[in-house]
């Protein structure tokens, strides 16, 4: 008979920087059971709705995730902009759709290191972060920030990119598909990495329809489903389609994120050759009034944006349904009937955000 | 984009949940609103390019039953909308009984004038 | 089928250690900001006319403004970053600038007082048709405009004196007069 034990896990763990608490419990090494538990850093940034005005509250939801953080800004002025009716500039859209692009690409680098950091592998790790570099660089020259950008307005954007800086971004991106060949093969090809990655946490395709995981996590077990098609921002302008494996294992997650990246090159490539000029944001004219729901791609997956407005310059609700907390039900699925020594890295390949979950 | 919010009756909750399920839609997210003294909850369901809302009316005190026997995920946001709005949601298969975020206040997001019943409760 | 291949990594490994540092030698050198950085407010205070629409607008709530002493300070510690007390005011005498706050044990306030100065108030000129507009425009509502009754009035207490109505009117029939 297996010996059962409990083991917490968490909320402080090198896996990852940020809190989440796990009660695993074990027969001998084998995981048969996970409790999570969250909420050690829950700020109450929903509740500000009510006290901020909603042209102010676009700074507050940037800040309700470091990585994440053009997306939130954009998922909200996009549900209010809905709301109000504002037709926002084409220039605007495609400036806003290059933002979130980039940030797609530099939170999967961010993943890729934090993945080869957690197997151990600090060359790689360093490498990756390395190349995430040039992707902040270029928020910083374009933006004035390198994490938080502050540049979405409702009605559109603050700040504009010029021909020639649009062309240096082109060029820094073809280089950097040069140097992420190295660390892509090394992540698909290299036998310690893969026999660290292959066959660990399999989740089927039932499973993670069911659990409801989204994002790279859903499009890994064979979910053929990306919500850029919704077409908001310059999606529907834009020629993609969702990124899918049908391992749904850990190896399947790195390979979906690396073809994400590959895939936002293209995208770029693409959006920066069809940009075109006019305005970047119109002025808008009164108070919100009336709900609505709104799906944004996030790098780590769908993010659900409810706005509703009372025809005050307050707004009653705005609620944001983050990735992970969609992921997490399916996390737990993974880790039944897993080893100990896996867990971080099961946690991990969701790609988790505890801070946005909490918000 | 579709955003349709339907308005059903509490009643039918977890009979439209199980044809949603059915047809293989997707429990996207649960979102509770406090208005005037009472909730309003809104169930997000999504199937491909698709996404409907069901939006249910509560008074006050009223408790509603769980979606977690259906879909299992729902729990950290049932658990959400139990604490931060002291809604009273009946039967979640992993009920953190308000212990889910560590904050003092009960119910932050709930109704503010009134907040004495939820302490009873 | 698992990769049975090895060494992946070592070309990169070896370019590394031959290739110069990618990182800047900070301490030593100087750090480069670029050009459109977000690191801090900075004001021109002659030009400020206390109108508090930066402290109305900061979302952190990190900017106060006393009309009363004609002072503007920063808490530049809550200070998030966000420039939009410069994206709001009227007189364009905030800026973001390069260069981040000093680290610091304790939050202070930074105060910056307004020399003395004659405070300019509008009137309305003959030529006006009351069309309202610089009575929306006012940030404080202070301009009371009736077209039936043909009246333009101006409660003083409440003016900001930022001149946004003479700037607005389409007749151009506003008069910065002073007191």
């Amino acid at each position: 008979m297996a010996k059962r034990s409990i083991i917490p896990f968490g909320p402080q763990h090198p896996v990852l920087p940020e809190p989440i608490h796990l009660d695993l419990v074990l027969e001998d090494e084998v995981v048969v059971e996970a409790i999570p538990n969250i909420g050690f850093v829950h700020r109450g940034l929903e509740k500000l709705v009510e006290t901020r005005d909603f042209k102010q509250y676009v700074y507050v939801a940037e800040r309700v995730c470091g990585i994440c953080s053009f997306g939130h800004g954009l998922g909200y002025c996009e549900s209010v902009e809905h709301v109000m009716h504002i037709d926002v500039p084409k220039r605007a859209r495609y400036l806003r759709t290059l933002w979130m692009e980039l940030s797609r690409i530099h939170s999967h680098l961010l993943w890729l290191g934090l993945l080869a950091d957690a197997l151990g592998f600090e060359a790689l790790f360093m490498q990756s972060w390395r190349l995430r570099e040039k992707v902040l660089d270029i928020f910083d020259n374009t933006t004035g920030g390198r994490i938080i950008f502050s540049v979405n307005q409702i009605g559109g954007v603050l700040k504009d990119i010029d021909a020639s800086m649009l062309k240096e971004i082109d060029t820094i991106l073809y280089d950097m598909e040069t140097d992420l060949k190295p660390i892509m093969d090394t992540f698909l090809e290299d036998m310690l990495v893969n026999s660290r990655l292959r066959g660990l946490g399999v989740l089927s395709k039932e499973q993670a329809y069911l659990a409801g995981a989204v994002g790279p996590m859903a499009r890994a077990s064979g979910i053929d489903y990306d919500s850029r098609e919704t077409g908001y921002a310059a999606y529907a302008d834009l020629n993609f389609g969702p990124i899918t494996a049908t391992e749904g294992d850990c190896y399947a997650r790195c390979k979906v994120r690396l073809a994400e990246i590959l895939q936002s090159f293209e995208i770029l490539h693409e959006l920066i050759s069809k940009i075109p000029g006019g305005d970047i944001n119109v002025p808008v004219k009164g108070n919100p009034n009336g709900e609505c729901f709104i799906r944004i791609e996030q790098p780590r997956g769908e993010a659900i944006y409810y706005t509703k407005g009372n025809g005050t310059k307050y707004l009653d609700r705005f609620r944001l349904r983050t990735p992970t907390t969609s992921n997490i039900p399916p996390m737990l699925d993974l880790l039944k009937g897993c080893q100990l020594g896996d867990v971080p890295l099961l946690i991990l390949t969701i790609d988790p955000c505890i801070s946005c979950t909490e918000r | 984009m579709s955003d349709r919010i339907l308005k059903i009756e509490k009643g039918d909750l977890l009979q439209m949940a199980v044809q949603k399920k059915m047809d293989g839609w997707r429990l996207a997210q649960i979102c509770a609103v406090t208005i005037d003294q009472a909730y309003e909850m809104s169930y997000t369901f999504v199937k491909d390019k698709d996404m409907e809302t069901l939006r249910i009316h509560l008074q006050p005190k009223e408790p509603i039953i769980s979606l977690t026997q259906i879909y299992p995920c729902a729990f950290l946001q049932e658990n959400e909308a139990a604490e931060l709005f002291g809604v009273l949601i009946e039967n979640i298969t992993m009920d953190y009984k308000h212990k889910l975020y560590r904050i003092d206040v009960k119910a932050p997001f709930g109704p503010k004038e009134d907040a004495s019943w939820q302490n009873e409760a | 089928m698992r990769s049975k291949k090895l060494f992946v990594f070592t070309r990169q490994v070896l370019k590394n250690l031959t290739s110069s540092p990618v990182t800047e030698a900070y301490p030593f050198q100087e750090a480069s900001y670029s050009d459109r950085m977000r690191g801090h407010i900075s004001i021109d205070i002659d030009q400020c006319i206390s109108c508090t629409l930066c402290a109305q607008n900061c979302p952190p709530r990190a900017i106060q403004v006393d009309r009363k002493s004609d002072t503007w300070s920063i808490d530049r510690f809550l200070c998030v970053q966000c420039g939009n007390c410069v994206q709001v005011c009227p007189k364009h005498c905030l800026k973001m600038e390069k260069g981040y706050t000093a680290p610091n044990t304790k939050k202070t306030m930074e105060t910056y007082t307004r020399p003395p100065q004659k405070k300019k108030i509008p009137q309305a000129g003959e030529s006006c048709v009351f069309c309202g507009l610089c009575a929306n425009k006012c940030p404080r509502q202070a301009i009371h405009v009736d077209r039936e009754t043909k009246e333009w009035l101006l409660k003083k207490e409440d003016c900001v004196h930022c001149e946004l109505c003479a700037k607005v009117c389409p007749k151009h029939c506003i008069e910065m007069k002073e007191e």
